[in-house]
């Protein structure tokens, strides 16, 4: 039946003839093709010189104090965080990097990687290096720092270049061994710098516990399925998020008298979820219906009265949880997995109020969180909220229904037409009058919620470019299937629109990370401001405002640019079968 | 007219159907009986498509009435998803999910719609990959398959869904001519296991050979309906000869 190719007698092929070219007609070919061109070439080369010569000449010149950047860690890393609860910092840094070796073990890191490759970034590396030193000898000063990067350069240079003669081309190396090599020289860096043992130390361990987490999440793989595995992974990562806030922002501790009179009345809850959903999920429309206003009855008057949080939270989730099932939970494999979704989701809820009600609250002191880590908790959080908000303004913006229609066109189009600015001030601002009098959020969680508003916009707009990119055909085929308007949503036409718009989700949570320096303008003392305004005032690095400006510019590109190469990778990842 | 009218599983009464102005369907009236084969033929623009999408709704008609295996569809049927996994349905344009594998495409409706258990429906959809000839490409993505292949996906993903009923909205008109045959050989291979098709082709052969009746519309109505052999041999109507004479001319 099928059409069976018929094996034609074609003459053999010849092997490709290698086709290399000198420098030397590389550039003739490239830079020199014309009189005018070659002009070209030669004053944009002589420009950029001058402008690289002119930048290292700023860095190395004497006046430059770059001592005052490692004593400042802290305040760069943290702020205003207690120095005495450090140590909870440092908890979530370990929680983040055992999660991160844990996932690379099925990520991909598992591959391999040729030797060429490796020894021929080490020789670019070098060659860098060595550029960069012999260029810098121009500046007046002659540092320490020069004369490692010139002869830093040379070693690295020459050893790449001759491996690069000497390793045969099909040879290859673990990428894990070389990002543990990689890591080590990190580690060895980080002791060579004067730093407190008390930052090298953690630092040592999170590198550790990145490999040891690497190692465990290889045995773990080899007895779950990849498809498990993978799950598993992406609940670990959801659920770090409540636990690593709670560790920023108290200390975790348990009192039992506080908790007693509601915990049990939290895990017949949480016992119950299950049954609810099943309930749910099997029953009909007009039951359902019945069931869901039952709970969301409960769930809004548990505001209204006096019921403990933990209670009105895990109701409220319950109430979500149950209006979702119909959808989530249709087969019985599917409801299964919804059943651990509600066991995970409210263990941690249970969790985060278990810990957090008797712990030293440092909200209360107006702000608690600044340095690096706000600006990555602004970021992480603010893409990370936004995300869901922002496709459900998106397919309200798209829907049939009015109401979600008319709601998220009004969102959308009055934060889109506000500067982030204006949003910061009004959630500074603002929010408190909603609240009963004497309550406030930490600054932290009012900038967070704003950040998270604006971007939410924004992102809507862009998942809707990619909604309209799928075509009706795929709704067609959807509804000819007999696909309800929800499952053809999450099944088909999202994943579709969220892959075409990948390069633009990114673009805008670079953009986002890059406009959280913002904050600083409702009092918070994010990355940028700590470069320009602390740092520079404390004692011991007083006015050294030039030397961290551009640590912070040099910071922030590292991470825009990680983004980007990222993106780029996941691109490609999901790629697979558009074309 | 022979028109098994003992069993029929597609009613249609008078149906009328509007585009702004434009009427699309003026009023047709038919009836298809089960494990009937009709190929609804006819010039461009006459309505054909717009009726077999009427038939699962993904228009709407406007006036008349359109029952499909005992159900009138109406603006207020409240299942309508329960009818259309009733009544699959082939594309021109084949519309494979392109974010899923082969597999994915044909199992998806099956686990979601169906409620099957994920290895019933792998089952099931092998067994129809073997049916349409080619198991081989479970594990790719439509994009990595030749339209032929990706038509007799389509079909598979259809037929999983246990259909009574299958519609075929001109399904090798977006084929190269060497990969018409292998979509007409699925297709006739179906017709003789008794399953109810409408379709809409110009493959006249495939008419000829396999449909139980032959149906041509012009404006929006049907002109003239028939088995095959009086269809072809001797048409009643003037603008059937045309369209034959057109067709059938080189």
């Amino acid at each position: 039946m099928s059409a069976e190719s018929f094996d034609l007698p074609l003459p053999p092929e010849p092997p490709p003839k290698a086709h290399r070219i000198g420098w030397l007609d590389w550039a003739r070919n490239n830079l020199f093709t014309s009189v005018f061109n070659g002009t070209l070439t030669v004053l944009l080369t002589a420009g950029l010189l001058l402008l690289i010569l002119a930048v290292l000449r700023f860095i190395f010149s004497p006046d430059r104090r770059w001592e005052v950047v490692p004593p400042n860690a802290a305040n760069y890393l943290v702020e205003a965080y207690p120095r005495e609860d450090l140590v909870n910092m440092w908890w979530s840094l370990w929680i983040v990097a055992a999660l991160a070796g844990f996932s690379t073990a099925s990520w991909g890191m598992g591959g391999k990687v040729s030797v060429i490759k490796v020894v021929a970034s080490v020789r670019a590396i070098g060659a860098t290096a060595l550029v960069v030193g012999v260029l810098s000898l121009w500046s007046p000063a002659g540092t320490a720092i020069q004369t490692v990067l010139v002869f830093g350069g040379v070693a690295l240079f020459g050893v790449g270049a001759g491996a690069v003669r000497l390793v045969r081309e099909e040879r290859e190396v673990s990428v894990a061994g070389v990002l543990a090599i990689v890591g080590a020289l990190l580690v060895g860096l980080v002791w060579y710098m004067p730093l407190e043992s008390s930052t090298t130390w953690p630092l040592t361990i999170t590198a550790l516990v990145v490999a040891a987490f690497h190692w465990v999440g290889k045995l773990v793989g080899q007895w779950l399925s990849a498809r498990l595995m993978k799950r598993v992974i992406t609940i670990l990562w959801m659920l770090s998020f409540p636990v690593i806030y709670l560790h920023i922002q108290r200390n975790p501790s348990l009192v039992w008298e506080e908790v007693t009179p509601w915990v049990p009345w939290a895990g017949l809850l949480i016992a119950a979820g299950p049954a609810v959903i099943r309930i749910v999920s099997r029953a009909g429309r007009e039951q359902a219906a019945g069931v869901n206003f039952l709970l969301g009855a409960v769930a809004i008057y548990s505001w209204v009265i006096q019921w403990p949080m933990a209670i009105r939270v895990l109701f409220l989730l319950l109430t979500l949880f149950s209006l979702a099932s119909p959808t989530f939970a249709a087969s019985p494999r599917a409801r299964r997995a919804f059943y651990w979704t509600w066991l995970a989701g409210g263990l941690c809820t249970l969790y985060f109020f278990l810990m957090g009600i008797g712990s030293t609250d440092l909200a209360t002191r107006g702000h608690f969180l600044g340095g690096i880590n706000l600006t990555i908790l602004l970021a992480v959080g603010g893409t990370a909220l936004s995300f869901p908000l922002g496709v459900m303004l998106a397919l309200g913006r798209t829907s049939s229904m009015p109401i979600f229609r008319i709601l998220s066109i009004v969102y959308i189009e009055v934060v889109r037409g506000v500067p982030l600015i204006t949003v910061l001030f009004f959630g500074d601002k603002v929010i408190p009058r909603f609240l009963p009098p004497g309550l406030d959020f930490a600054g932290e969680a009012k900038a967070l919620l704003a950040i998270t508003a604006f971007s939410a916009a924004y992102l809507a707009e862009n998942v809707r470019g990619g909604l309209q990119a799928v075509s009706k055909g795929q709704t067609e085929a959807s509804r000819a299937l007999g696909m309800t308007t929800a499952q053809m949503t999450m099944l088909i036409t999202l994943p579709q629109a969220l892959r075409v718009v990948i390069p633009a989700l990114v673009g805008q949570a670079i953009a986002l990370f890059k406009d959280t320096s913002l904050v600083a303008i409702i009092g918070l003392a994010d990355f940028l401001r700590v470069a320009r305004d602390i740092v520079p005032n404390q004692p011991d690095s007083l006015g050294s405002i030039l030397e961290n400006l551009l640590l912070a510019a040099l910071v922030y590109w590292v991470f825009a640019f990680s983004f980007s190469r990222a993106s780029l990778r996941l691109e490609r990842r999901l790629g697979v079968g558009t074309r | 007219m022979e028109n098994g009218a003992a069993n029929p599983i597609i009613v249609c009464e008078n149906v009328k159907k509007w585009f702004g102005d434009f009427q699309a369907l003026r009023g047709v009236t038919t009836s298809v009986a089960e494990g009937e084969v009709v190929v609804i033929i006819g010039p461009s623009g006459s309505g054909k498509s717009t009726f077999i999408r009427c038939i699962n709704r993904l228009e709407q008609h406007q006036e008349g009435r359109i029952v499909v295996a005992g159900i009138e569809l109406t603006s207020d049927v409240r299942n309508i998803e329960r009818i259309r996994s009733e009544v699959g349905m082939v594309f021109q344009q084949f519309n494979l999910f392109p974010h899923l594998t082969v597999m994915q495409n044909i199992t998806l409706a099956q686990v979601w719609v169906r409620k099957r258990s994920r290895s019933d429906a792998e089952e099931r959809a092998m067994a129809l990959l073997e049916r349409v000839g080619i198991p081989e490409q479970a594990a790719k993505y439509p994009g990595q398959l030749s339209g032929g292949q990706q038509q007799r996906v389509a079909i598979a993903r259809s037929l999983a869904m246990d259909p009574k009923i299958m519609l075929f909205d001109e399904p090798t008109s977006a084929l190269d001519p060497e990969m018409i045959k292998e979509v007409l050989e699925v297709m006739q291979e179906l017709a003789g296991t008794g399953m109810t098709i409408v379709a809409v082709t110009h493959e006249m052969g495939f008419a000829r050979e396999v449909a139980n009746r032959i149906v041509l519309f012009d404006e929006g109505q049907i002109v003239e309906e028939g088995p095959p052999s009086e269809f072809f041999a001797n048409p009643r109507h003037p603008r059937t000869k045309m369209f034959l004479s057109q067709i059938l001319s080189h």
